[in-house]
C-alpha cells in the first residue's frame, strides 16, 4: 500500500486483502485454500449463499471475507457513483439515518463514507441476516475508524432485521436513507414484509423525509422481485422518482445496472 | 446512472419568512430552531409595511430581549400585560377573573364583552413561546386581538395545562396548519446530544446541527457547598468571558449564589445579574444577558433565553423513572447552552439511583 492510499483502500487492505493473502491456506491458485476461478460459484453462489454454513474447509466467517474480496469492489464502484450524485454537496441532508438492508460487508457504509468524508455525521444501520456479514461490516466501521476515515460522533450497529432497529425516544426530523443494493436478488425475500419494515422504520425514525435508493444486477433473473417491491413501496406511500437502467465501467468491463430512487415526502404536520 | 441530488426534496424553510403579512402563520419548532429571530423579523417585516405590530411573549425576559432585537420598530409585551390593557382600554374597568382562580382570566366573561366591540386594535399579532399561554388565549386573539396572528411554539414541556397550550389548542384557535422548523441553531452537537436524552416530544422533533458545530461533551461537575462551586464559576468566568446562566431550582439558591458570586468579583466591572420569576417588574430592562457576565436564574424564568455557557444546578432528584414532565423540562434546560454545558451536582449529591437519569459517560464527562 502506499502512503497515498485512500482510508478506504488501507481498510479494505487490512481486513480483506491481507488477512486472505496471508492465510495458511492460500497458494497461487487458490484464496484461503479454494480455486480463485470456482470461488464465485462454488463458494459464494453468486451472491447467495449461506454465509453462517460452513462448505468443506472454509468456515461461514471465510466466506464473508471471500465475498468481500470478489462482490464487493463492484458495488462500491456502482454506489459511489450513485452516493456522489445524491449527496454531492451537503444540502440539507444532515446526519441522516441510513439504513443499509443486506449491508454485507458493510459495503454501502464504506462508500457512503468516502463520498460524504469525514466531516460529516451519520447515523447508520446495517442489517444482515448473517451474523459473519455484520461480525465483518464490524471490523471495517473499527479500521475504517482508525485511518480517520469517519466522523467520531458517526454511529454504527449492526441487527439480523430491520425490525431490530431501536425506535428513537422523542421525535426526530433527519432525513431517512434506506439501501436495497443486490438485495432483491434473494430467493428468500418477501417483498411485501420488506416493504412493510421499511415503511414501519420510516415512521418510527421521525417526520423527516425517507429515500429509498435501490441498485441490482440488470439481469432478468436477479430484477424478477423488483415490480413486485415497487408496487409494495408505493402501497406505502413511497413514489418512484427515477428508474432506469446504465452502465458502470469498472475492472476493464461494463457492468449493466437496473436502480431506482423511492422518496416519500416528510410528515411535519400538526 | 442519473439520480438527483437529495436536498432537492427537501422542504423550504424560509417559506416561513416569506409568509404574505396579511396571512395567519403557525410556526413549530423545538429549542434553538431559531422561533424568536424568525418571530422578531416577521415583526420588523410587517411593521415596516406600516402595519401596527405587537409581539407578544409570556416571559419578561424574552420580552425584553426581543424588544431590544426589535430595535423599536413594533411593540412587545407579556401577554399578562397585554390582556387586561387591551381590556381596559376599550371597557375602561378591570379585567374580569376566574372566580375559582384569581391568577386567571374569565375568558367567558371577557370573549361576551368583546362580541360587543370586536374591532382588533392591531394589524399583527405575533406570538413568540405560544405554548406557554393559556389555551383559551387564542381564539380570543385571533377573533379580537388583530387582523392577523403569527404563532410561535414548542410542544408543551409542562403537564400544566391550564396555564399552557398545546399545538392542538393553537391550531383549533383557529389557526392554518403548522410549518415546523427542522434545525438547531443554537447548541453544539454534543450539547444538543445531551438535551436531546431527554426529548420525549412525538410531536416536535429535536431540531439537527449542523455537522461542523462540535464543542466540549458537557460535564457533570459535583460540589459539596455553595462557596466551591461559585470559585469554580467565577475562575472559568475571569478565564474566559462569556455570556453564563446559571439555571437553579429555587428563589432563595439564586439570592445565595448572587450574593457569594458578587462578592467573589467584588471591586471588577463584571455583570452580574438576579433574575427569577418574582424579580419586580422591569427589572429586566437593566439585564442584557447576552453580554458577558453572570446571570443567575431560577428554571422557570429562564424559558427561552439562552448564554454561551450554562450551569444547570436544578437537576431531576427523582430516584425511578423520571415523569414525561421532568424529561421536556430537563430537555428545555440543556438546550439554553450554546458552546457550554455543565450539569452541577451539589451540595446534596445525587444518589446512585439519582444519577441512572442522566446520561452516561458517552455523552456526559462524570
Amino acid at each position: 500500500m502506499s502512503d497515498t492510499a485512500s482510508w478506504r483502500e488501507k481498510t479494505l487492505d487490512h481486513v480483506i486483502h491481507q488477512p486472505i493473502l496471508k492465510d495458511s491456506r492460500s497458494t497461487a491458485g487458490t484464496f484461503l485454500g479454494w480455486p480463485k476461478q470456482d470461488i464465485f460459484h462454488d463458494v459464494i453462489q453468486g451472491g447467495q449463499a449461506n454465509f453462517d454454513s460452513a462448505i468443506g474447509k472454509l468456515t461461514g466467517d471465510d466466506k464473508a471475507l471471500l465475498y468481500a474480496k470478489y462482490n464487493q469492489p463492484g458495488h462500491l464502484t456502482e454506489l459511489d457513483s450513485a452516493f456522489t450524485q445524491l449527496l454531492k454537496n451537503q444540502g440539507q441532508i444532515i446526519q441522516p439515518y441510513i439504513f443499509d438492508i443486506g449491508c454485507g460487508p458493510f459495503t454501502a457504509g464504506l462508500s457512503l463514507a468516502q463520498t460524504i468524508g469525514p466531516g460529516r455525521i451519520i447515523h447508520y444501520y446495517g442489517i444482515d441476516l448473517y451474523k459473519s456479514m455484520r461480525e465483518l461490516a464490524g471490523k471495517l466501521v473499527n479500521t475504517a475508524k482508525s485511518f480517520n476515515g469517519i466522523n467520531n460522533a458517526s454511529t454504527f450497529s449492526f441487527f439480523e432485521s430491520l425490525s431490530d432497529v431501536p425506535t428513537p425516544q422523542g421525535a426526530r426530523n433527519n432525513a431517512k436513507i434506506f439501501i436495497a443494493s443486490y438485495l432483491l436478488s434473494s430467493n428468500t425475500l418477501d417483498v411485501n414484509d420488506l416493504a412493510n419494515s421499511i415503511s414501519n422504520a420510516s415512521r418510527n425514525f421521525g417526520a423527516g423525509p425517507s429515500f429509498l435508493l435501490y441498485t441490482n444486477s440488470s439481469n432478468p433473473y436477479a430484477a424478477r422481485n423488483y415490480p413486485a417491491f415497487k408496487t409494495a413501496l408505493e402501497r406505502e406511500d413511497f413514489e418512484c422518482a427515477v428508474e432506469d437502467h446504465s452502465c458502470i465501467h469498472h475492472m476493464n468491463r461494463e457492468r449493466k445496472l437496473h436502480y431506482a430512487l423511492f422518496y416519500k415526502k416528510d410528515n411535519f404536520r400538526v | 446512472m442519473n439520480l438527483p441530488n437529495l436536498s432537492d426534496f427537501y422542504p423550504d424553510q424560509i417559506n416561513a419568512l416569506l409568509a404574505p403579512a396579511d396571512e395567519n402563520l403557525f410556526i413549530v419548532g423545538p429549542p434553538g430552531s431559531g422561533k424568536t429571530t424568525i418571530a422578531v423579523q416577521r415583526a420588523k417585516n410587517i411593521s415596516y409595511q406600516g402595519k401596527r405590530t405587537l409581539l407578544i411573549t409570556k416571559n419578561r425576559m424574552l420580552a425584553s430581549l426581543a424588544r431590544k432585537l426589535g430595535e423599536q420598530s413594533f411593540e412587545v409585551m407579556t401577554m399578562n400585560k397585554f390582556v387586561p390593557t387591551d381590556y381596559g382600554i376599550r371597557f375602561n374597568k378591570l379585567i374580569p377573573k376566574s372566580p375559582y382562580n384569581s391568577y386567571q382570566y374569565d375568558w367567558d366573561l371577557i370573549t361576551a364583552h368583546y362580541e360587543h366591540s370586536p374591532t382588533p386594535s392591531y394589524d399583527h399579532i405575533i406570538v413568540d413561546e405560544g405554548q406557554n399561554i393559556p389555551a383559551r388565549f387564542y381564539p380570543w386573539v385571533v377573533k379580537f386581538g388583530a387582523h392577523n396572528v403569527s404563532i410561535f411554539a414548542d410542544e408543551n414541556q409542562t403537564t400544566e395545562n391550564s396555564e399552557h397550550a398545546s399545538l392542538e389548542d393553537i391550531r383549533s384557535a383557529p389557526m392554518p396548519a403548522a410549518k415546523h422548523l427542522i434545525y438547531n441553531h443554537r447548541n453544539t452537537y454534543e450539547i444538543a446530544q445531551v438535551a436531546e436524552f431527554f426529548h420525549r416530544s412525538l410531536r416536535v422533533g429535536a431540531g439537527i446541527v449542523p455537522d461542523e458545530r462540535r464543542g466540549e461533551k458537557p460535564a457533570l461537575v459535583s460540589f459539596d457547598n455553595w462557596e466551591d462551586i461559585s470559585k469554580k464559576i467565577t475562575n472559568r468566568f475571569r478565564n474566559r468571558k462569556s455570556s453564563i446562566g446559571i439555571i437553579v431550582e429555587n428563589i432563595d439558591i439564586a439570592q445565595t449564589l448572587y450574593n457569594i458570586i458578587t462578592r467573589h468579583l467584588h471591586g471588577t466591572t463584571s455583570r452580574i445579574d438576579l433574575y427569577t420569576h418574582r424579580a419586580p417588574e422591569y427589572s429586566e430592562y437593566n439585564i442584557d444577558i447576552s453580554q458577558d457576565g453572570i446571570t443567575i436564574l431560577t428554571s422557570k424564568s429562564v424559558i427561552g433565553l439562552e448564554f454561551d455557557c450554562v450551569y444547570l444546578q436544578d437537576l431531576p432528584r427523582q430516584a425511578n423513572q423520571l415523569s414525561l414532565a421532568t424529561q421536556r423540562r430537563m430537555y428545555m434546560l440543556c438546550a439554553r447552552a450554546k458552546k457550554e454545558l455543565f450539569l452541577i451536582d451539589g451540595p446534596q449529591a445525587l444518589t446512585k439511583a439519582q444519577l441512572t437519569n442522566l446520561p452516561d459517560e458517552n455523552l456526559l464527562t462524570r
